[in-house]
């Protein structure tokens, strides 16, 4: 059975690694344990060992070569056959102004960690292995991460920084496998809180805004009856406001006990770009400031909604903070 | 509150109970006219008189023999065996009678009498006389065994060993009758429950009798690093450990250190008990740091090494949370 050879994640925050050099030559045989690759990370070069047994085929990236992490990169096949075959995985493209982009956030093959193709049994304490089985985690994606085992409790926290490879269709687990990308101007967010309170001394509350507009934007997208937002910022606790765009943004909205729709981070007066924690498998958009732009970045999963639905949702988003008399028409 | 030793919290139990209830009576070698092989008898003879503290022959068959019928017919008895590697003398005595006869006679006689003995190293004392045989007595069911660490418990798991109503033998430790503390009003914890003698997020170090010391000195030397929560487990049969498991479901690490040898130890039994109890919150195997399996050597640099000490313990209990070897192993 053949198996990917991916870019591995070596640290917490990383997002690409750069390949320095192959260790190992299209069409070479390689042996479980051989050092196939040299990756450099922000703090250090690793070498990178073979999982299986056969030859390396399909090597899609060269020496030098940045590459983001999860991408596959060549193929341990049985035979040396295709050792040269193109690039199976195009390069992410960055996202252009107020344009969003779908992109996967893991690679297109599914990287199960099938033990019968590695040569053996994921080491990892009883503990570890507990908790990963109750947050439906997989050890495997350490071990094709070149994660050296055995693995405690600690490097968890690197499995739930990666992208979630699942098994697509596992019950009771939901995976947020997509990222939509957006920007816009902040500029008409501001005209519009300013020309309010100028006008009408309406002082609009923080966060009413943001939740208002995707509230807004979701019901649009999605036909939604009933819109809940699990509003966050870096420092508040959260709220739970049900259907924010119905109430006047001079108004704070109605906090309800329901189950959340959507999940916001409001992440403007912090550092932080852009976040993902899983929260309980719900959509999630976050907003973040970055120079003179808001940045969006929403993360869903193929059973809460259609990809046009999550584009439509990110763009009307995008529409109505680039213009908010957008949001009242 | 005074401090006292080790050896007068022992005497101050053995003349409270002896004050208060007359079926209570000592018997053993140089327990009356000499006070006691370590000192902890001096002075009750004079109290008590001849026919409650009874200086026996040199037998210890017949003393824990003598013991179980006294029990048998009403008395409360705390026979005295100098040294616990004379177990071996009074073993049928205390497997094949004392801890059977209640269960035998259907409850009809029980036999409440208390062992007093002690073990351990740290005297010289060679192969024969430093032994820590509390896994023979904790193997045989129907004999209690308690093995204080303190001075306050040397005082209440004494007075509570008198109140069962089953034998029970009692080991103390040669090395710690100087020990100095104060006997709080109150056990630190019920008959049969271990105490939590430090608090520690990273690591459970459960132990008993001398060895408390050295994992105590072991876990202020870690900390902060490393916080070490330290278990004294008192009692080892009854043993409710409830206690201990949760602070391993806590900790994820389980260490056990006695001074006894590692093989078919105590240690090991806690060790199967915390793997069975505890294994989806462990994040390593549990480890047993005990003696050497080896006959304990008369020569003192020897005996120290035969056994953990403070430094070792440290050692081990820092491999166990950051798997970095110590020094002299890398």
């Amino acid at each position: 059975m053949p198996l990917d050879v991916i870019m591995p994640a070596l640290g917490m925050a990383q997002e690409t690694g750069k390949l320095v050099q192959w260790l190992k030559q299209p069409g070479d045989p390689v042996a479980t344990g051989d050092l196939l690759f040299e990756v450099e990370t922000d703090k250090t070069v690793m070498e990178v060992e073979a999982q299986a047994d056969g030859f390396l085929t399909q090597v899609s990236a060269g020496d030098g070569e940045d590459v983001p992490v999860g991408q596959v990169i060549a193929v341990i096949s049985a035979t040396a056959d295709n050792a040269l075959a193109a690039p199976a995985t195009p390069a992410p493209v960055a996202a252009p102004e107020s344009t969003p982009v779908l992109t996967s956030a893991v690679p297109t093959a599914p990287v199960a960690a099938a033990p019968e193709s590695s040569d053996g049994r994921i080491l990892a304490s009883p503990k570890a292995r507990r908790l990963a089985a109750e947050e439906g985690l997989d050890l495997g994606q350490l071990a094709n991460a070149g994660v050296p085992m055995p693995y405690h409790v600690s490097d968890l926290t690197t499995l739930r920084s990666m992208p979630s490879a699942a098994a697509p269709g596992q019950p009771g687990i939901m995976v947020v496998t997509k990222q939509i990308t957006a920007r816009c101007s902040q500029q008409g967010a501001r005209d519009f809180i300013d020309w309010m309170q100028a006008d009408g001394a309406i002082k609009i509350p923080p966060n009413a805004l943001f939740a208002s507009f995707a509230a807004g934007a979701f019901r649009a997208a999605t036909e939604a009856a009933t819109v809940v937002v699990h509003v966050f910022d870096p420092d508040g606790d959260g709220a739970y406001l049900r259907n924010p765009d119905f109430t006047r943004l001079s108004v704070t909205p109605q906090e309800t006990e329901e189950d959340a729709t959507l999940v916001l981070h409001n992440l403007c007066d912090s550092f932080l770009t852009s976040l993902r924690l899983g929260d309980a498998g719900l959509p999630t958009l976050s907003i973040g400031a970055d120079g003179d732009s808001y940045l969006m970045t929403f993360d869903f999963g193929g059973d809460h909604l259609e990809d046009a639905q999550a584009i439509a949702f990110v763009s009307g988003l995008a529409r109505r903070l680039a213009d908010p008399l957008h949001h009242l028409v | 509150m005074t401090k006292t030793t080790y050896r007068d919290a022992l005497r101050k139990a053995l003349l409270d109970a002896m004050a208060e209830d007359e079926n209570v009576i000592l018997m053993g070698e140089e327990v009356g006219l000499y006070g006691g092989a370590y000192g902890v008898t001096k002075g009750l003879l004079d109290h008590f008189g001849a026919n409650r503290v009874i200086d026996t022959p040199i037998s210890e068959p017949g003393i824990v023999g003598a013991a179980i019928g006294a029990a048998m017919t009403g008395l409360r008895p705390v026979a005295e065996i100098m040294y616990v590697d004379f177990a071996g003398m009074v073993m049928d005595q205390l497997a094949n009678q004392a801890a059977k006869s209640r269960y035998m006679f259907g409850g009809q006689i029980g036999v409440p009498m208390v062992l007093r003995t002690q073990g351990g190293t740290g005297r010289s004392a060679a192969a024969q006389h430093s032994q820590s045989l509390e896994a023979w007595m904790m193997h045989t069911p129907g004999l209690r065994l308690a093995m204080p660490a303190t001075v306050s418990d040397a005082y209440h798991l004494l007075r509570d060993a008198m109140r069962q109503p089953d034998p029970v033998v009692f080991i103390e430790h040669k090395g710690l009758y100087t020990l100095k503390g104060e006997i709080s009003p109150d056990p630190d914890a019920p008959w049969g429950q271990p105490a939590i003698r430090r608090d520690g997020r990273d690591l459970t170090i459960a132990t008993y009798s001398r060895m408390l010391h050295e994992t105590l000195t072991a876990a202020a030397a870690l900390a902060p690093e490393v916080e070490v929560e330290v278990i004294d487990l008192r009692c080892l049969n009854p043993l409710d450990d409830t206690v201990l498991m949760e602070s391993v479901r806590r900790t994820g690490r389980c260490l056990i250190v006695t001074e006894a040898v590692t093989t078919g130890s105590v240690a090991s039994e806690i060790a199967a008990r915390v793997t069975e109890q505890c294994f989806d919150w462990l994040e390593e195997p549990p480890l047993r740091l005990g003696g050497e399996d080896i006959p304990i050597p008369v020569s003192p640099a020897l005996e120290r090494a035969s056994i953990p000490d403070a430094m070792l313990i440290e050692e081990v209990a820092r491999w166990l949370v950051t798997r970095e070897a110590p020094s002299w192993a890398a």
